[in-house]
């Protein structure tokens, strides 16, 4: 399902600023948005999603326009924060709410969170375990990542996906994220600060820098170093 | 003594940051307005409470003979009552000393030295400074002046000191337990509710004997039950400090009662998403403390409250009395949950936003909980008005109708209009008026006016005036679809600005 992104302007005050005149990501296209901290690529999530009203432009998801419908929500899985994560609800009951959202039975909701057994903490799925808000933040966070992709939308938006994970998640969660894209051509759009697990999974990387991207990349062998190169430099 | 300076100095720039913050001028007049408004009625009560008695409760400050007792000796009959209900507005609105400790933990001070210094900080209180505004100008002029002697004045005085004290520890301990299981904080509300009931409404009188006993020994002078009091007051003190120590290096979550030993329940989509959404809400109320604490509270006020004044309904037997008696009896937990109503999901905004739930759906389920609440509160308060006074009945019926069309709808607009996020599992206290403003006191006005004015206007023909009432909620009530229709569109317009406000931690 393709995103397209056209015209974008986000002024906040006179300090910042977000400007994207033109932003498309084709269906099944894997793409990669960096950039240090302060750069607005919250910003932009948040836009993409409709949580934030630009002051112009328009955001695209399959042709729906997001501010004007709600159609592109049953498309698409997205986690950014723990604001995405209803706390006092075990991760069962979790899934389960979220699958009914999007249509599943509870049948369908454990057989869709099966492939994922493994990334989950354990017990997750058991009826009698703690609450998400008990969980620690790395495992609290695999459970919204797994709501966000268990769904099987076919555009699925994480901002941060690999920080506070551990290094079996992170490489667990990188393969679960491949396996989606191949499997249901599902459009990702990952914003992320780890250089090296965003130049594996994406095969499209952009630099956003002070709210406009400054450089796009078509990813190979040489972009790891290009990229570390680009912000040693600052 | 150089870190207790340190721990002075930070408490007042925490107190003189606070004060600044935007948007507390109107909160802060407001406070000011209420306090200069106590502060007069509380020391011209002191200075002429004879003549105030005298006034309005000739009969009951009169022997079996016929002449006048001394106020002193009437008011160490209530003294115990009062005393009771001062520590129920402590627990409410005054917060213990444990969560301002936590940034110093991990500093090299003596965890003991820590818990005392906070103990005794936590006295600088409103709640303990406010009574002697009654007391002060009362021991003068009726104690001392009234020929008791120094030593009695003293005694008298010393005792009421220490049992303010007393209170103010009891307060801390308890709100230490409260945090470590919530049927402490149960059992205690409960007790002084039976307490306070026993003696008014079956007239058993056990607070007024002992508080009678109690302050009139001090009032004679007698030196030993002074020692007893402080005995008391010293043992709270160093029991509620024992408690906050050994509190300190429990995480406020790991404590047991948040593992998910409960049924888990499962959403299922055939039941429908309105459905769900009042499932997953009632959910929220039951496992976060401050929702939990709001319904549980709304039910003992709905009970307590509305038993006192039915049972005192021939004192306070005015059009305006019957009104607010009928608004919160059914209304109560419309009126204090509903507010929040989007503010209590502010932590997981983001995410409801982002979700296949439509927005009419989700408005449809929040109108539901706040009629069904209406109902629930109707039913829960019954059997008072049946066993207590049953001509008020019709006036019940008819309140469950107003607060099911028109409190409902109101409180949904207003929660509409508020941005502020609100962590529902930070303090459970009743109180607790995070995510509220001046304004949003302010539109409770617009739900007590009408049908208060109805009343009062129609006195003489209240079948007309209840008839008015009960009919605009059931014309609410049959407008409930477009009025989602409305509140979904508003929901839509308003959406950013909400996502945003719950976005932003208050400091």
């Amino acid at each position: 399902m393709r995103v397209e992104v056209q015209h974008l302007v986000k002024r906040f005050g006179d300090s910042f600023s977000l400007e994207i005149p033109s932003l498309n990501i084709n269906a099944g296209q894997t793409f990669g948005l960096v950039g240090n901290n302060g750069a607005g690529k919250t910003t932009f999530l948040r836009i993409l999603l409709d949580l934030l009203l630009p002051d112009s432009g328009t955001i695209k998801i399959n042709n729906w326009k997001t501010s004007q419908s709600d159609e592109w929500k049953s498309q698409v899985g997205s986690y950014l924060d723990s604001s995405f994560l209803i706390d006092y609800l075990t991760p069962l009951e979790f899934f389960s709410f979220v699958g009914s959202v999007y249509g599943f039975n509870k049948e369908q909701t454990i057989q869709n969170i099966t492939p994922y057994q493994t990334f989950l903490p354990s017990g997750a799925l058991s009826d009698s375990t703690k609450y998400i808000r008990d969980l620690s933040t790395g495992n609290a966070k695999k459970v919204g990542i797994v709501a966000s992709m268990f769904i099987q939308p076919n555009v699925l938006i994480l901002d941060e996906p690999f920080a506070n994970l551990d290094p079996r998640s992170q490489i667990a969660l990188k393969s679960l994220l491949q396996r989606l894209n191949k499997q249901h051509g599902t459009t990702l759009f990952i914003s992320s600060h780890d250089l090296a697990h965003v130049t594996e999974i994406c095969e499209r990387i952009a630099v956003l820098e002070n709210g406009s991207i400054v450089r796009e990349i078509q990813t190979s062998d040489a972009t790891l170093k290009e990229l570390e190169l680009y912000f040693a430099e600052g | 003594m150089q870190i207790y300076g340190y721990l002075i100095w930070n408490h007042w720039k925490n107190i003189r940051r606070a004060l600044r913050q935007k948007d507390r001028w109107l909160s802060l007049l407001a406070i000011g307005v209420m306090l200069f408004n106590l502060t007069i009625i509380l020391v011209f009560s002191g200075t002429f409470l004879d003549k105030i008695l005298d006034y309005y409760y000739r009969e009951f400050r009169h022997n079996f003979a016929g002449s006048p007792i001394s106020p002193a000796l009437f008011v160490n009959k209530y003294l115990m009552e009062m005393f009771m209900g001062l520590f129920s507005l402590r627990f409410f609105l005054q917060q213990g000393p444990k969560m301002q400790m936590q940034p110093y933990l991990h500093l090299p001070i003596k965890r003991e030295k820590l818990v005392r210094f906070f103990q005794l900080f936590s006295l600088l209180s409103f709640h303990n400074a406010i009574p002697y505004l009654f007391f002060i100008p009362f021991t003068l002029n009726f104690i001392y002046l009234r020929g008791y002697g120094i030593q009695s004045t003293i005694i008298w005085f010393a005792g009421i000191t220490l049992i303010l004290l007393f209170s103010h520890y009891a307060n801390n301990l308890l709100r230490a337990l409260h945090k470590k299981n919530s049927f402490y904080y149960l059992i205690t509300v409960s007790l002084l509710a039976l307490l306070f009931l026993l003696d008014e409404l079956v007239d058993m009188h056990l607070l007024r004997t002992f508080s009678e006993i109690l302050f009139g020994r001090l009032l004679e002078g007698d030196l030993l039950f002074l020692v007893l009091i402080l005995c008391s007051t010293v043992t709270m003190f160093l029991v509620s400090g024992h408690q906050i120590q050994s509190q300190l290096l429990i995480n406020p979550s790991s404590d047991g009662s948040n593992r998910a030993n409960q049924r888990a329940i499962i959403f299922a989509p055939e039941r429908g998403q309105v459905l769900n959404l009042i499932l997953l809400e009632m959910k929220m109320i039951w496992r976060n403390k401050r929702p939990k604490h709001y319904f549980i509270l709304s039910i003992v006020f709905a009970l307590a409250y509305i038993a006192l004044m039915l049972a005192e309904s021939n004192v306070f037997n005015t059009q305006a009395v019957s009104a607010v008696i009928g608004i919160f009896a059914s209304g109560t937990f419309a009126l204090n949950y509903g507010q929040l109503m989007f503010s209590w999901e502010s932590t997981y905004f983001d995410g409801f936003l982002t979700r296949n739930i439509r927005p009419e759906e989700l408005i449809v389920a929040k109108l539901m909980i706040l009629q069904g609440s209406c109902l629930v509160f109707f039913l829960i308060s019954l059997p008072l008005f049946i066993l207590m006074s049953p001509d008020l009945l019709l006036l019940h019926v008819t309140f469950l109708f107003y607060n099911a069309g028109v409190t409902s709808v109101l409180m949904l607009a207003l929660a509409i209009r508020n941005q502020k996020r609100v962590n529902i599992s930070k303090s459970g206290s009743f109180f607790n008026y995070e995510g509220f403003s001046a304004m949003h006191w302010l539109w409770i006005l617009p739900t007590i006016i009408p049908p208060a004015l109805l009343l009062n206007f129609l006195d003489s023909i209240q079948w007309t005036a209840l008839l008015c009432i009960g009919g605009l909620g059931v014309i609410n009530l049959v407008l409930s679809r477009q009025w989602s229709q409305f509140f979904t569109e508003r929901f839509i317009t308003r959406k950013y600005l909400m996502a945003t406000g719950f976005r932003q931690h208050e400091s």
